[in-house]
């Protein structure tokens, strides 16, 4: 400011906070501008017949049909093939975890294709299989998703799965 | 002779094209559409007739398959068309709004105290000066 009328109207300290503020603003818009994706995330979820978070069954007959609700969502910065594998686990010890998937054999699978950002929802319909010997025991429906790998250009578990504690009935 | 070479070629290059749920057919794909998005390519068009060929693969539905795959491929060859102007685009459009980011605050140091003194003097137009005794 050359002016030393300015000096006195606009006060060299509100000027010198009202330009800080404003490279503040624009440092902050053009590191928006310039950002990659963020963290890379996939997601699945389980949800009741009407594909909400709702009523879930607590109770199965063998060989009954039970309707379900899997949700996806691909947060990987790019398009993703997905699979989701439906498997029977007896016990603790056959659940998967965040490294490896349930050892039990898969009884269903069904697959589709994601957008970055974009999420599906599906009915999927499951039998519990197996005889009498399950009649009284806790079982668990287990739905895993699974990611296209192209660098493998196979099917490589992603971590992440979805389970639901049921008894079964006669 | 002929026959069986003709054969033998069915058996290495047909079970390739003729399947479009092999694993290599949607590596394929999948590898096309991830690097079409790097290059900011909206894939949108190619992702949901992918979906749809992976459902129907899933179905066992061929048929059905063979008929999206030939739509994948297509929308995958289109969307080639678009990579390199689609990336120009993107990053010509970064390049301005950082410019424009960049010039936010010159433009406030420059015209700031100026707007600020005419908004002032004009408020106060009708004041009169009076010396202080």
């Amino acid at each position: 400011m050359g002016c030393g009328e300015e000096e006195v109207i606009l006060d060299e300290e509100v000027f010198a906070v009202i330009l800080a503020l404003t490279i503040i603003a624009s440092s902050l818009g053009i590191a928006l501008t310039w950002r990659a994706s963020g963290e890379a995330f996939t997601a699945i979820g389980l949800l009741d017949e009407s594909c909400k978070i709702g009523v879930y069954p607590r109770t199965v007959a063998v060989n009954q049909s039970l309707t379900l609700c899997i949700y996806i969502y691909n947060h990987m910065g790019k398009p993703a093939a997905y699979q989701v594998l439906y498997k029977v686990a007896t016990g603790a010890s056959q659940l998967p975890n965040a490294t490896a998937p349930s050892p039990a054999r898969p009884l269903g699978k069904w697959l589709g294709a994601l957008n970055n950002d974009e999420e599906a929802k599906f009915l999927v319909s499951v039998k519990v299989p197996g005889g009498v010997e399950l009649v009284g025991k806790n079982i668990s429906i287990v739905f895993e998703l699974w990611l296209f790998n192209t660098s493998t250009g196979s099917w490589m578990y992603s971590g992440r799965w979805t389970h639901l504690w049921v008894r079964v009935v006669k | 002779m002929k026959i069986s070479a003709l054969a033998l070629i069915a058996l290495v290059v047909l079970p390739q094209v003729a399947d479009p749920c092999s694993l290599d057919t949607i590596s394929k794909i999948v590898k096309s559409l991830e690097e079409l998005s790097q290059s900011y390519v909206n894939v949108t068009t190619a992702v949901k007739p992918l979906d749809e060929l992976l459902k129907a693969c899933s179905r066992g539905d061929f048929e059905k398959a063979v008929r999206v795959y030939s739509n994948v491929s297509s929308e995958v060859e289109k969307l080639y068309t678009l990579k390199e102007s689609s990336k120009m685009q993107v990053l010509l459009h970064k390049a301005l709004t950082t410019l424009a980011l960049v010039l936010i605050p010159v433009a406030v140091y420059m015209l700031l105290p100026r707007i600020y003194l005419y908004l002032w003097y004009t408020s106060r137009r009708r004041w009169a000066v009076v010396k202080k005794k």
